[in-house]
């Protein structure tokens, strides 16, 4: 989430005044920003996308409230020792939270385990019923989010997980006191630590039990808000709506049923028209190994009211389908929440789907997969479910906060109606070719990157130069992601300058070019970091080489969080979002570099691609497989990496230098496992597909930037045309299409900068 | 007492903004305010800050009650 004393500072509009109160008792406000560690809550883009929705939504007047668990630790901090990523708790709360509310009183008492036992009910009827449960309590702290001047404040609720009193009773009773301690010292784990993957597949009970904590505190929660204002459930969906952030809240689908059914005494049919209309789900990856799949085994013994409810709901989807499409068996097995095998398996994505009224893409790339290859069963049985919702992001933390400078530039020039409407940035387009702008907006961006150079040279050691191009990576460590397709191309620099006797023939000169890396690799995922340490490797070869010292800087950046964003992303020149096509949902950071005035190296994934189409042909670098290419030689199977190695001297040069050691001469084959992955296990990502393209599409960046004045008109531009990126945008085509919520704004407050009617505007439009 | 001090237009009163950091300075602390590090004061000018929202925060919770709005929750 980020530091919250500077993002509420810099929304109340009050920095300025703190400043000067600070500076009296002699204190810089910057200090005291400082101090505040980031609170890391999230593992990357999906965690960061909820906080900027959030602020979003406060900045609109829209009563929208988000839940989460108050880790004691968050994703860990990472630090670099011998070129490897080293992980460390990340102590996020060492320095207090202050900004916490208690809400003791709103604690919540959560069923876990037990077994179902049959009984008869007041009718005679045989009935299942839970007994036997463990209880664990949610303590609920409130972080207030404030919108854009402060008109509107909501509120994040994080839940804090205790062992219940009743743990106190049984050691009085049993007399076993170490293991009565022992046993609320694991319940109280549940909130103890963020895993730390973000493309999970680890079949842990302790994440299990983190999901299913979220959801039971938040439904409790939201169902108790709801039973102060009405005694029926008649009105539930139409004065709540949930949405399931990914398939980890997914559990809200048999959660709602049961609380609605066993603790509300609604009927079957009832519960689950409420429950459709309540909740929707957003899906973040087409990645298939990043589903959510439980073990029915592993479910019935943590949960088996959920998982009774659970067969219920799958047994109610299979009658549908058969009844829609007779006969046809396999596509009741291919949308079967519950797949077979030597263990079931509970498809948590099929139970999002099924529970919701409305399911959604984040870009319309990934929208169009998802209904074309991932669930195109359930695209053609609810085909009005399905729609876009294209990412976006905070202008407020992203230009405002961490680019103050641009921040009065545009404001300077356009006024401050931006800050709260994006689109307003078009206006900037007129500018573009304006010398006195064009050098302003050039000033800023060296400002910046001499700002950032300082950090790198305090925590890298590495020196490098405010005048080079800023090349930028930053994002988790993922082979889909491709930070090795970037390692390849600055190899394959390198060796064009130390082996063919320095530039290329019609480049009169190089340019210089920093290559600037940063981002944390799952603890687990030995791959990604393996290719940290290859960064790390080139780096120090490269650096260390007089040859290009002049020319090529690499340099890996660690512990990348929010606030190392904010000094990164302002400074960057050129932007790396080269994902493998098809691969990556969305993407954000791409739009954080573009609208500070970063020109993208991408392929035509995720977001990139109405990126690319908003900015146009010249002021981006595209390249490489689409992903129709990409699907086209997975489903042929005809791609063949080795053939192109061969045919390749450039190619071979690169990758034998992968595998002569000559990254790594102290480490004998430390990295053959790259070749052995790309030329003998086929090369999954298609590095070899892609690299020379990318290697092209570089070039031409380069080539430009020799240019300032041809690039600062197309950084502009860039600032220019990214308007419809704001998260602003997304959250009211959420509120419009599928939650039914409306700004709460009041037309005449002065000095609010959007006025009813054309907030009403931009909705129908 | 509300912290009146930030208004609908943002504009804040200074000397008010003053002696709530102040006030918070001396009571978080609970020591002479000589030599006050920056390490110090991150909790007295969070919790000024705080003050702020939660007025703000009770002000938005009234204006929803009183429009019986939807509410959106996130997970």
């Amino acid at each position: 989430m980020g530091r919250w004393l500077s993002d509420n500072l810099c929304n109340l509009r009050l920095q300025e005044q703190c400043r000067s109160v600070l500076a009296e008792l002699g204190v810089a406000l910057d200090d005291v920003l400082e101090v505040e560690p980031d609170a890391g809550l999230g593992n990357g883009g999906l965690g960061r996308l909820a906080a900027c929705f959030l602020e979003s939504l406060a900045t609109l007047g829209m009563p929208g409230f988000g839940y989460g668990i108050d880790y004691e630790y968050g994703l860990f901090k990472q630090e670099i020792a011998g070129g490897h990523q080293r992980e460390k708790p990340d102590r996020w709360k060492s320095e207090g939270t202050p900004f916490y509310i208690e809400r003791p009183l709103d604690l919540c008492e959560i069923p876990l385990y037990g077994r179902m036992e049959q009984i008869r009910d007041s009718e005679g009827n045989r009935r299942q019923r839970w007994t036997d449960v463990k209880i664990v309590v949610g303590v609920p702290n409130d972080m207030p989010v404030a919108g854009y001047s402060g008109h509107t404040v909501n509120y994040l609720r994080l839940f804090t997980a205790r062992a219940s009193q009743d743990f106190d009773i049984e050691i009085f009773n049993r007399g076993d006191y170490i293991r009565a301690v022992e046993q609320k010292i694991a319940y109280e784990n549940i909130s103890r630590v963020l895993y730390p993957s973000d493309s999970l597949q680890s079949g842990k009970e302790l994440r299990l039990l983190q999901e299913y904590f979220l959801v039971a505190c938040s439904l409790k929660d939201i169902i108790r808000k709801y039973l102060t204002g009405h005694t029926s459930f008649d009105d539930f969906p139409a004065k709540v709506a949930v949405q399931m952030n990914d398939t980890h809240p997914s559990l809200c689908v048999a959660e709602l049923m049961r609380l609605l059914i066993d603790e509300n005494h609604v009927d079957w049919d009832r519960a689950w028209e409420i429950t459709e209309a309540t909740l929707g789900y957003t899906n973040h990856t087409l990645l298939p190994e990043a589903l959510e799949k439980w073990s029915v085994p592993l479910m019935e013994r943590v949960l088996p009211r959920h998982t009774e409810i659970i067969f219920g709901i799958n047994h109610q989807l299979l009658r549908t389908v058969a009844v829609r499409w007779p006969l046809d068996v396999e596509k009741q097995r291919r949308m079967s929440i519950i797949e077979e095998g030597p263990e079931k398996q509970i498809r948590m994505a099929h139970l999002a789907i099924v529970g919701s009224h409305a399911v959604n893409g984040v870009s319309k790339l990934h929208t169009e997969l998802l209904k074309d290859s991932l669930v195109p069963d359930f695209a053609h049985l609810w085909p009005e479910r399905f729609s876009n919702k294209t990412n976006g992001v905070a202008p407020r933390r992203w230009i405002l906060k961490a680019n103050p400078r641009l921040a009065t530039l545009l404001t300077a020039t356009i006024g401050e109606a931006w800050i709260t409407d994006l689109q307003h940035v078009e206006e900037i387009e007129k500018y573009c070719s304006e010398p006195s702008f064009r050098s302003e907006f050039l000033a800023i961006k060296r400002h910046n990157k001499e700002r950032l150079a300082t950090e790198v040279l305090k925590t890298t050691g590495v020196q490098i130069d405010p005048a080079s191009l800023f090349d930028v990576h930053i994002k988790r460590i993922h082979e889909y992601k491709r930070q090795l397709l970037n390692v390849m191309r600055i190899i394959h620099e390198y060796l064009c300058v130390v082996e063919d006797g320095g530039v290329e023939k019609d480049e009169a000169t190089k340019v210089p070019r920093t290559y600037l890396f940063a981002g944390k690799a799952a603890p687990g995922y030995w791959a990604a970091k393996q290719i940290i340490k290859l960064i790390n490797n080139v780096a120090q070869i490269v650096n260390a080489d007089r040859r290009v010292n002049d020319y090529m800087k690499v340099v890996f950046v660690p512990d990348y969080r929010v606030s190392l964003a904010e000094l990164i992303i302002p400074a960057a020149d050129l932007s790396q979002q080269i994902s493998t096509a098809g691969m990556e949902a969305s993407g954000t950071g791409n739009m954080k570099l573009a609208m500070n005035g970063a020109l993208t190296v991408g392929t035509l994934d995720g977001a990139n691609i109405e990126i690319m189409e908003e900015v146009g042909e010249p002021n981006a670098y595209k390249f490489g497989l689409t992903p129709d290419e990409v699907r086209w030689r997975q489903e042929q199977g005809n791609y063949n990496p080795r053939q192109l190695y061969e045919s390749s001297p450039m190619l071979r040069r690169v990758m034998d230098s992968l595998a002569n050691d000559r990254f790594c001469p102290e480490e004998q084959g430390l990295f053959r496992w790259i070749v052995d992955e790309i030329l003998d296990r086929g090369d999954r990502y298609f590095l070899m597909a892609d690299l020379p393209s990318y290697i092209e599409a570089s070039r031409k960046a380069e080539r430009d930037y020799r240019e300032p004045q041809t690039w600062a008109g197309k950084a502009i531009l860039n600032v220019a045309r990214v308007g419809t990126f704001s998260s602003d945008r997304t959250i009211r085509e959420y509120a419009r299409d599928i939650w039914g919520i409306q700004s709460t704004m009041l037309p005449a407050e002065p000095g609010l900068p959007i006025a009813r009617e054309s907030l009403s505007a931009e909705v129908s439009r | 007492m509300p912290a009146a001090f930030l208004s609908n237009t943002a504009a804040c009163d200074s000397e008010m903004l003053r002696q709530s950091i102040l006030r918070h300075i001396r009571y978080t602390l609970a020591r002479p305010e000589s030599d006050l590090t920056a390490r110090e004061l991150f909790k007295p000018v969070s919790l000024t800050i705080r003050d702020l929202l939660i007025d703000r925060m009770l002000e938005t919770e009234e204006r929803y009650n009183q429009q019986s709005v939807k509410r959106l929750y996130y997970l």
